[in-house]
């Protein structure tokens, strides 16, 4: 048996209903209101009935709560990273697929090196014809514009990348901040027992911005604060975080050049294009996700593979036209050597690493030398005899000579030199062995360098702990140590981690001098004067046999090796094609999930109207009820009043 | 029951509606362009085949102009063989008819000449046919034309007018040379004593004053040219052009050196001073020259050199074994005096009617009145006295004659041999009764006659022979001899062209027949024909040494047809077939009656109609081989053209779209669309708000 209540107290029961109810309206007027905003979620005002000893004193409301399963929301945020990230991909290589025209017409790289072909194949039938020499000559040209074009829309796909990196981590330093601020309010309403539940809202909306440019991880502390890591478990955001603070550190490059590269630790500091540092640590391998992942991929993975392929191309293309006497190709405005023979009588045996050719004259420490009989070995040119024409040289990544015999009058082609990247070094005497590099330059061993003014060129063979750095040299030559003395402060060479030939594309251009004499697309560029026998068609039947070979092309292309010319064309556009396809399908999958995870999600936690109404009709009818009973006790009230009278 | 959130649901319709829309989308371009797509991703499964497919296209295409471009070159080289066949076989008739004439000779020689004359001409203007800018004739020299205006007899600085002169100047050793003597002579001037001079201003020996390709070593392929001149012995040269030296190692020619044509092979370079050391080609012949390793003969500035890598030089060597030969041996056994006969080692040396003595008796004159060939026995008697043998003969007792051409006395340009049929013109003879290196060429052989020149200088025996006296025969390489020992074939290799330093004919080696053997045959021309002319012994006299010069093949004129297969067409105007036709028709053109006797002019027509038919012949046989050739063009072309339709259709299923499925998608794809607008605009009036 329940204790018998007042009237009095009927009466304030009957208005903690009116007032529940007067909250639970205004909450659906809220749900309603904010039904089509995106990242608020459905409120509840719960109620509870107010006991008081052992009887019911009414009903109140506690704290709005919000309805969402968190784990929900964690899958979400990393769906949307990764949808983000190959979204961001999609959308480059989709730009960047238009280089390469539509299929079935001519526009592309490989169509134009099939053309050139072509022109050659009709230069047999009439080799004394002018009109088909500069055919041969405006096909080639062709074909160098589209290197160049490419690689310069190439260049600026990976800038723009770049730039969107820029953007990113602008974007997360933001939200971040926006966290932070939003984590302090709820730590000091959770601590009042206030609802946080709409700045919660606010929060994972800027958790969303965060996710959208990178892959994170949260987690959410005992006093309601949310700590941020990225998924490799790198701090962004926890208790040291400070205000308006960017954790997040990256410097865009203005042009991104064909040998622009990221160079991961320890090489990051060869300089290059930026990586992603959060305090200090490169944490750009570690980003899994979001824009930020999907532009480092397209900067620094698929860009530059196709780049690569490209210089690689264009590197043969040239080297092939050079190896049968015909200088077609060069890069930029340099003026290449034309080929030359060995004329050192009986050749030279394995290990040798000189040469006496006929002619150096545009020859210069640096430069690559292929042989005839070699020609997948590139040898750097690390001296020049002016008195005897003889240059010495070594094999490309050791310190060794010839690693196969060359013959007397093997035939020599020079390449461009090797790009190189300048820092300082301290000094060091004659015969030195040992440097303290001036700065952290990341040497490794096996890295070759070389001091800027002197020829020759040193291995690395030891790097002591540092910093300072201390490294242990070894020259490539005979000797033992420096070979010459170097100054503190002096520069240092050093061969990039990337394959010589970068920016070949970039710059290939047709040799003025075919350009001026295009009787050369005949007679090669080995003669002074035009032959008599202008029916020759020997050089061009040779080039078209060359163009149907198949050649031999370095391994780090992520290409066949072996291909002819212009199918390699084709596999480096296919290979474009099939990442930008793999892409594509791998986005749509992507935006499946996440479009299914979200649907899930605002189905679960996101107002619908309907439900609102419904609850607002039984509010209504609750507060029809509490008030009817209000109407009730004072009826009751005014007859006890009567009674009393 | 899963809730549905009021956001949530048109966030989803939402999606579903731009996915339909970028569906649309895509079909109406596609069948706007009829592309499955516009990028290479977009049909990623076949963007390689697709595009390899569109390289073999542009490829095959491209064959397909280059077979079309060679058939119209090919035609008129056809038309043109097909003319001098018909100029050819016509003077073939009237030649006939003039080596038979009973008609006044004064007559059909003047026709005849006439006529000649305009062929050589109408030849030669054929031969500069020109397609475009290219001419046909001239080998892989297209941009000059390859024959001059041969002009005529009576024109003497014209072609034709110094192959006349021949007959003026007499250049033979014989006083009145015979029809078949004049006739070698035309043949040997064309082939080697004309001159022609380069685009590098050298003058270099052409046959027939043709001016096309004749390649390596016959020297058309000049690099540079000497700075200044050289003497004799020299063993360096400066040259004018620094560019594309020769290395150490390599060959070099000079493009006005007599006899030999020497090559000199370089020792060293100074590519700054343009200064490059030789030495003598290390052949045989630089033995022979003695101490000298320098230049055979003094050369004048501007002389053009050629690198004739990898030419090299080697001395041809004589004809098969040397033989001996001796006249007349004795008697094969002993005869008592009375016999009216004796036996011989060759009754066939015997005529009846010939007198001759017994070595051991002076006194007596024999005359045979019979011989028996079989049994080698010789009949016969006194003369005067008509008696038998009177005095005894022992065995191999000599027989010296008495009457015949025979003459043993110091000064004769003849003398009879025991083995006629070892002589042939151009042989060269030694003799056991003359100094050393004393040597005689074979330029006549008469029954069992031969006529001889002393080499050099001409001129009769130097001693008097006896029927003991020794001959040593080195046989010379006979007109049509296509092996020729050389001293060395280490480095020669089929397919390379070859040049005797006696001629300006270059052939090609057909095959290395032994290592010191090798075939060869006229350059252009195809298995079968040897030797152009008589190549006399190479030994032994120092400094006439023959030596052979190799160089590299000589490509004709030919297209690229398919991937690998090249096509050779051109007809060079040198070749072998045309020589003979042209050589003829000279003979007739300049051939002058009033130097000439009758039966001289009636020989040379003959020769001419036999070359003309030779000729005609040969002309119709590189006619049908470029028939071949263009049946393998039609051929071709015909294959690539299926192969180009086949590519476009499969290009075609890899590139564009199914029209009907795309559109029947397309329609099926806007009926989605619609129906989803519809969904739309009822879902908006789905609201429990429209209820309240």
């Amino acid at each position: 048996m329940t204790t018998a209540t007042s009237l009095n107290g009927a009466l304030l029961i009957a208005a903690s209903g009116l007032q529940a109810n007067q909250v639970g309206l205004d909450v659906v007027s809220r749900n309603v209101a904010n039904a089509q905003v995106t990242g608020y979620t459905s409120k509840t005002a719960p109620l509870e009935s107010i006991v008081t000893g052992d009887a019911n004193a009414g009903v109140r409301t506690l704290a709005i709560t919000r309805n969402v399963t968190e784990a929900l929301l964690r899958q979400l945020q990393t769906s949307n990273s990764v949808n983000q990230q190959m979204s961001t991909q999609s959308a480059f290589l989709q730009s960047f697929q238009n280089n390469f025209g539509q299929p079935g017409n001519s526009t592309n790289l490989a169509a134009q090196i099939g053309n050139l072909q072509n022109a050659l194949s009709a230069l047999t039938v009439s080799p004394d014809d002018p009109t088909a020499q500069t055919q041969v000559i405006s096909t080639a040209q062709n074909v160098t514009q589209q290197f160049n074009l490419v690689t310069q829309n190439l260049g600026q796909v990976r800038q723009q990348a770049d730039a969107a990196i820029s953007t990113s981590v602008t974007n997360v330093n933001t939200a971040l901040n926006q966290i932070f601020t939003l984590n302090n309010q709820i730590t000091a309403l959770q601590a009042r027992g206030e609802s946080t539940a709409d700045l919660q809202d606010q929060r994972d909306n800027q958790v969303n911005a965060v996710a959208k440019e990178m892959g994170i991880t949260t987690a959410v502390q005992g006093n309601g604060a949310m700590y941020v890591y990225t998924g490799n478990g790198t701090t962004l955001l926890d208790s040291t975080f400070a205000a308006n603070s960017s954790p997040v550190t990256f410097t865009p490059t203005p042009v991104v050049g064909p040998n622009a590269a990221y160079y991961p630790p320890p090489s990051s500091t060869f300089g290059g294009l930026s990586g992603i540092s959060v305090g200090g640590v490169d944490i750009t391998g570690a980003i899994q996700g979001g824009n930020i992942a999907g532009d480092l991929n397209v900067r620094d993975n698929i860009l530059p593979a196709t780049q690569s392929q490209l210089d690689e191309l264009a590197a043969q293309l040239a080297t092939k036209f050079n190896t049968n006497d015909l200088q077609l190709f060069q890069r930029g405005n340099q003026i290449l050597p034309s080929a030359d023979t060995v004329t050192n009588v009986g050749g030279v045996a394995t290990g040798g690493n000189s040469i006496t050719v006929q002619s150096i004259t545009n020859l210069s420490v640096g430069m690559s030398l292929h042989f005839g009989s070699q020609p997948n070995t590139t040898y750097l040119i690390t001296g020049i005899n002016t008195g005897t024409n003889t240059l010495s040289f070594v094999q490309q990544g050791t310190t060794t000579g010839l690693t196969a015999g060359v013959a007397q009058d093997e035939k020599v082609t020079f390449g461009p030199a090797i790009p190189q990247i300048t820092t300082g070094a301290a000094g060091g005497a004659l015969g030195a062995t040992t440097l303290t590099l001036a700065d952290a330059i990341g040497a490794q061993t096996g890295m070759r360098i070389q001091f800027l003014g002197h020829s020759a060129i040193y291995t690395i063979t030891n790097v002591a702990a540092g910093p300072p750095q201390q490294v242990t040299i070894q020259p490539d030559g005979t000797g033992v140590g420096l070979q010459a003395p170097v100054a503190a402060g002096e520069g240092i060479r050093i061969l990039p981690p990337v394959i010589g030939l970068a920016g070949y594309a970039n710059n290939i251009t047709v040799n003025t001098n075919v350009i001026n004499n295009p009787w050369r697309v005949r007679d090669g560029t080995r003669v002074q004067t035009p032959s008599t026998l202008t029916g020759n068609n020997t050089l061009p039947t040779n080039l078209v046999t060359m163009f149907n070979a198949l050649q031999t092309f370095t391994n780090n292309t992520k290409l066949a090796t072996s291909a002819t010319l212009v199918n390699f064309g084709s596999s480096a556009i296919a290979y474009q094609a099939n990442v930008t396809a793999t892409t594509k399908a791998t986005l749509d999958s992507a935006t499946t999930i996440y479009n299914s995870l979200n649907r899930q999600f605002l189905d679960e936690s996101a107002v619908n109207v309907d439900t609102q109404l419904s609850n607002m009709i039984t509010i209504q009818s609750s507060y029809a009820a509490s008030a009817r009973t209000i109407t009730a006790i004072k009826q009751m009230m005014d007859e006890l009043e009567q009674a009393v009278r | 029951m899963t809730s549905v959130s009021t956001i949530g649901q048109s966030t989803f319709l939402n999606s579903q509606l731009l996915n339909i829309e970028s569906q649309l989308n895509d079909l109406t371009n596609q069948v706007s362009s009829g592309k499955k797509s516009a990028t290479f991703s977009g049909i990623n499964s076949v963007s390689q085949l697709s595009l390899q497919l569109n390289s073999s296209l542009t490829v095959t295409n491209g064959y397909l102009t280059n077979i079309s471009n060679a058939q119209t070159l090919i035609a008129p080289i056809q038309n043109v063989l097909q003319q001098i066949t018909d100029i050819a076989n016509q003077l073939r008739t009237d030649s006939l008819v003039a080596s038979s004439d009973a008609l006044p000779v004064t007559q059909g020689n003047a026709t005849l000449q006439a006529e000649a004359t305009d062929a050589l001409n109408q030849i030669s203007s054929l031969l500069n046919t020109r397609v475009g800018n290219t001419y046909l004739f001239g080998g892989r020299n297209t941009t000059t034309p390859p024959m001059p205006n041969f002009g005529s007899a009576a024109n003497a600085s014209s072609i034709a007018g110094q192959v006349a002169a021949l007959q003026g100047a007499n250049p033979l050793t014989t006083a009145t040379p015979s029809g078949d003597q004049l006739y070698n002579a035309i043949q040997n001037f064309l082939n080697n004593g004309l001159t022609r001079t380069t685009s590098t201003g050298a003058t270099v020996p052409s046959p027939f004053g043709y001016t096309g390709e004749t390649g390596e070593p016959g020297g058309s392929d000049f690099r540079f040219s000497t700075a200044a001149g050289a003497a004799a012995g020299a063993t360096s040269i400066t040259v004018s052009q620094g560019f594309d030296l020769p290395t150490v190692g390599q060959y070099i020619e000079f493009g006005t050196l007599p006899p030999t044509n020497a090559a000199y092979q370089v020792t060293a370079v100074n590519q700054a001073t343009r200064t490059i050391t030789f030495a003598r080609a290390t052949s045989p012949a630089v033995t022979a020259l003695g101490p000298s390793t320098g230049l055979d003969a003094a050369i004048p500035a501007n002389t053009s050199v050629n690198v004739t890598s990898p030419s090299w030089v080697t001395t041809v060597s004589a004809n098969g074994a040397n033989s001996a030969d001796t006249t007349f041996p004795g008697v094969t056994a002993a005869f008592g005096a009375g016999v009216s006969s004796v036996t011989v080692p060759k009754a066939g040396d015997y005529s009846v009617g010939e007198t001759f003595k017994f070595a051991n008796d002076a006194a007596n004159t024999y005359q045979v009145t019979g011989l028996n060939t079989s049994t080698n026995t010789i009949t016969f008697q006194t003369t005067p006295g008509a008696l038998p043998l009177q005095n005894p003969v022992p065995s191999g007792t000599q027989i010296t004659p008495l009457t015949g051409p025979f003459s043993g006395t110091a000064g004769s340009t003849q003398m009879v041999v025991q083995t006629p049929a070892n002589y042939k013109v151009g042989d060269r003879i030694s003799l056991s009764t003359d100094p050393a290196n004393t040597f005689y060429d074979v330029t006549a052989v008469n029954g069992d006659a031969i006529t001889i020149s002393q080499v050099p200088g001409g001129g009769g025996l130097v001693n008097p022979i006896t029927t003991a006296t020794a001959i040593t025969v080195n046989h010379s390489y006979q007109a049509g001899t296509n092996v020729v020992n050389v001293g060395s074939t280490t480095g020669v290799t089929a397919g390379m062209t070859v040049k005797f330093s006696n001629s300006n004919i270059n052939y090609t080696v057909a095959s290395i027949v032994s290592p010191t053997q090798i075939q060869v045959v006229p350059l252009g021309q195809s298995q079968g024909s040897g030797l152009e002319t008589t190549m006399p012994p190479s030994e032994p006299i120092p400094g006439q040494q023959i030596t052979a010069s190799f160089g590299t093949a000589i490509q004709p004129l030919s297209v690229q047809i398919d991937n690998g297969v090249s096509l050779q067409y051109g007809i060079p105007a040198d070749t072998h077939a045309i020589r003979t036709v042209l050589g003829a028709i000279f003979a007739l053109a300049t051939t002058n009656l009033n130097t000439t006797t009758q039966g001289g002019f009636r020989e040379v027509a003959a020769r001419a109609a036999a070359d003309l038919q030779t000729g005609s012949r040969e002309v119709s046989t590189v006619a049908s081989t470029l028939g071949v050739k263009q049946q393998t063009l039609d051929a071709t072309k015909t294959r690539l053209s299926d192969f180009t339709t086949t590519l476009q259709t499969q290009l075609s299923s890899l590139n564009d779209v199914d029209m009907a499925s795309a559109v029947s998608q397309l329609t099926e794809t806007q009926t989605q669309l619609e129906a989803s607008f519809k969904l739309i605009s009822s879902l908006k009036t789905m609201s429990l708000a429209n209820y309240l």
